[in-house]
C-alpha cells in the first residue's frame, strides 16, 4: 500500500512536470526576426516568401535572400550581425516551421492568394504586427476552420478538394 | 459538370503494363516485396487481368487493363460505414484513407476487386527515397487505397487554367496511365461532352464495359472486336 502511495505521488509529479514542460515549451528560432519593422520599411510578404503566388508553398526566406538588404549594417540591432555572420560561414537558417499542413492534405498558397483573392492574414493572421517569432501558431488551423471559410466563400466542400 | 470516364481500346493494347509501372510512380504506391506478395497483398490501382478464352490446345489468353471503374452506382461506398469513400459530384469514387477505418467491407463489396487494403506500413527500397510524388498522399498501416483518376492531377490542371483565365480543356487533366499509354490504347475525358473522345467511343459498336449485368454502371469503358 505504501509502495503504491508512494509511486502514485511520484506519478502526479511527473504528469505535472510535463505538462509545465509542454506549456512553457518554446519554438527557437534561428533569429528573433521582427514582422512589424520589416512591413514598416515597407518590404511586402513577396520579398521574402517569394512563391505563394506560383506555388503550393510560399517559401521561407534563407540567408541569402536576406543579405540582399543587410549586406552593410543598417541598424544595431546585435541579431542583425548574425546573418552576416551566416552568410560569412556559408550556413542556412533551420527555421520552426509554425503552420504545418499534414500529408494527406493538400493546400495550395496559388489557389488560395492568386484565384481566391485571398490575403494573408485571413489565415495567418496579423503577422505582419509580430515583433518577435511566434511561439505558437496564433491561428489552430484545424479542418473545421478549413471547411467553414469554404461554405462562407461558397467554395467546394468535397472531401477530395484537399485530400488524396 | 464533368463526368469524367476512361475508354480502353483492347484491340490496340499489348499488354505491356507501362499503365502499371505509371500508376505505381506516380501514386507512391507501395513495394512489399516477393514474400507478402505471394500471400496476395499486392497493391496495383491498374492491374493486367488475365482473361482465358477456349481450351487447350486451343487457348487464347488475353491481358485486360483494370483500373477502378468508378462506377455511377458503386457497391463500395455503400457499405463504408465513415463514409471514407463516396462517389462525388464529377463521378469519381474518391477513397480518404484518413478517414478510412480499415473495416474491408468495400473490398469485400467491390465485385471488380480494385481496393486494396494496406496490410504493411508503406515501404520502398532505399534508392527510391527521392523519388515519391509529393502530391499524392502516404497512405498508413491499416486503411483501404484505390485508383483515384489520378485526381490530384485534376487539381493542379484546374488550379493552372484558372490562374490562365480559360476553362479547363481536355489535354488538361489525364491520369498517369493514360498518359504513359505508348501505344495509345487508352482515352480519358468528359462523358458528359458528347463531342469528347471518349464519349463517342464510349457509344461504339464495340464498346462494352466489365459485368455489365450488375447493374454498376462503370465508367471504364472497353473496345475490342468479338469479345
Amino acid at each position: 500500500m505504501r509502495l503504491f502511495l508512494i509511486g502514485l505521488v511520484i506519478g502526479v509529479i511527473l504528469v505535472f512536470i510535463f505538462i509545465n514542460f509542454g506549456l512553457t515549451s518554446r519554438l527557437n528560432q534561428p533569429l528573433l526576426f521582427n514582422h512589424k519593422i520589416h512591413k514598416e520599411a515597407g518590404v511586402e510578404c513577396i520579398q521574402c516568401h517569394p512563391f505563394f503566388k506560383e506555388q503550393r508553398f510560399s517559401g521561407m526566406p534563407n540567408v541569402t535572400i536576406c543579405i540582399e538588404c543587410h549586406k552593410d549594417p543598417v541598424t544595431q540591432n546585435p541579431e542583425e550581425e548574425k546573418i552576416r555572420e551566416f552568410y560569412k560561414k556559408g550556413k542556412v537558417f533551420r527555421w520552426n516551421r509554425i503552420y504545418e499542413q499534414p500529408d494527406h492534405v493538400f493546400f495550395s498558397h496559388r489557389r488560395h492568394v492568386v484565384l481566391a483573392k485571398m490575403d494573408c492574414k485571413d489565415c495567418h493572421g496579423p503577422i505582419e504586427e509580430s515583433e518577435k517569432p511566434l511561439t505558437k501558431a496564433w491561428v489552430k488551423m484545424t479542418m473545421k476552420w478549413c471547411m467553414e471559410c469554404h461554405t462562407k466563400k461558397k467554395a467546394s466542400n468535397d472531401c477530395l478538394v484537399c485530400h488524396i | 459538370m464533368h463526368r469524367w470516364g476512361m475508354v480502353i481500346d483492347l484491340d490496340k493494347c499489348t499488354a505491356c503494363q507501362t499503365c502499371v509501372v505509371a500508376c505505381l510512380a506516380e501514386n507512391n504506391i507501395a513495394l512489399i516485396g516477393p514474400e507478402e506478395s505471394a500471400k496476395g497483398r499486392t497493391i496495383h490501382w491498374i492491374e493486367l487481368v488475365p482473361y482465358i478464352q477456349g481450351e487447350y490446345p486451343h487457348v487464347k489468353v488475353r491481358l485486360i487493363p483494370r483500373p477502378c471503374m468508378h462506377c455511377d452506382h458503386p457497391p463500395c461506398t455503400k457499405v463504408c460505414p465513415v463514409y471514407a469513400t463516396y462517389l462525388n459530384e464529377e463521378g469519381i469514387v474518391a477513397q480518404i484513407n484518413y478517414r478510412c477505418i480499415g473495416c474491408r467491407y468495400c473490398t469485400t463489396a467491390c465485385p471488380y476487386t480494385v481496393k486494396y487494403f494496406n496490410w504493411y506500413e508503406p515501404r520502398w527500397p532505399d534508392e527510391m527515397r527521392g523519388a515519391l510524388n509529393r502530391d499524392v498522399s502516404i497512405r498508413t498501416k491499416g486503411v483501404v487505397e484505390k485508383c483515384t483518376f489520378c485526381h490530384h492531377r485534376l487539381l493542379k490542371a484546374r488550379e493552372k487554367a484558372k490562374a490562365e483565365g480559360r476553362d479547363l480543356l481536355p489535354e488538361d487533366y489525364v491520369p498517369a496511365c493514360v498518359e504513359a499509354c505508348p501505344s495509345g490504347a487508352m482515352y480519358f475525358g468528359d462523358l458528359n461532352d458528347p463531342f469528347s473522345t471518349v464519349s463517342q467511343l464510349s457509344r461504339e459498336r464495340r464498346a462494352f464495359r466489365l459485368m455489365e449485368d450488375l447493374g454498376t454502371e462503370p465508367k471504364v469503358y472497353y473496345l475490342s472486336e468479338g469479345m
